[in-house]
């Protein structure tokens, strides 16, 4: 297992070279609008741990689109295709909490801390361009908007 | 992860669905890069964003000051969760295949 500290810091400084390339240019300015209190918050979770429905499509290379995790799914129905070797999967194998907290959002909803949870959820490769995830993730927004979520929660691995 | 949550709380006239968003972040120097909105760091190795497994009481906590983010009043707002002592997480049983 790996924390951002642990890499050499040959490899920290060529990975934000890279980093500097792949992302300044697309976004120079940071998005905003005002979010709502917890209470009245319907939260929809997108991943890019690229976890789908076991007889759902794998994901394959670092392709831009995403799948869809009904907001009813049984833990045990997933699966995860995620192609990094940067990474073990012990965690998620042994919980899935630890990258898709749906069962917590239900704990929050029990305890009246957050709204509602919506009927839909998300997931996506990480370390992909984000030229080639913006067809996708403006398709996944006209889909959050239909299903009325007002805060997402965003979750790497 | 932050790349989303620039297309995602854009305007939807701008093809974004005018969404908040809040993310938790494993990779500073990513996020100081892409300048999500509202980010959470956690010192978590990759693949446990929210923390240990099986440890309900560390994942809530990350996720309640993951949501907690939408008190920020400026943007990007990027936060760092404190550093978690080994100690503080119990040992994990080695997998391994055999």
């Amino acid at each position: 297992m790996v924390r951002w500290k642990d890499i050499h810091p040959n490899e920290q400084a060529s990975l934000k070279e890279r980093l500097d390339g792949r992302y300044s240019a697309p976004f120079k300015q940071t998005p905003w609008v005002e979010a709502p209190k917890l209470i009245y918050a319907r939260i929809a979770i997108v991943t890019t741990a690229e976890i789908h429905r076991f007889d759902d499509r794998p994901f394959t290379g670092h392709e831009g689109y995403y799948r869809i995790i009904p907001g009813d799914i049984d833990y045990k129905d997933l699966a995860m295709t995620h192609s990094s070797t940067n990474f073990d999967r012990s965690a998620y194998q042994q919980d899935v909490n630890v990258c898709f907290p749906l069962d917590h959002l239900r704990t929050l909803i029990d305890l009246q801390e957050i709204g509602s949870v919506a009927d839909w959820h998300y997931s996506f490769m990480g370390s992909t361009a984000p030229e080639r995830m913006g067809p996708a993730a403006r398709e996944v927004s006209r889909l959050l908007v239909g299903d009325n979520v007002n805060l997402v929660l965003l979750i790497p691995v | 992860m932050g790349v989303l949550s620039q297309y995602i709380e854009r305007a939807e006239k701008d093809g974004g669905a005018g969404i908040a968003t809040v993310q938790v972040s494993l990779i500073r120097p990513v996020t100081e890069a892409v300048r999500p909105p509202r980010a959470l760091w956690v010192p978590f190795p990759l693949g446990r964003p929210l923390g240990p497994p099986n440890r309900p009481d560390v994942q809530i906590d990350v996720l309640r000051q993951t949501l907690a983010l939408v008190e920020q009043p400026t943007a990007p707002a990027l936060v760092d969760y404190p550093e978690i002592l080994e100690d503080d997480i119990p040992g994990e049983e080695g997998w391994s295949c055999q």
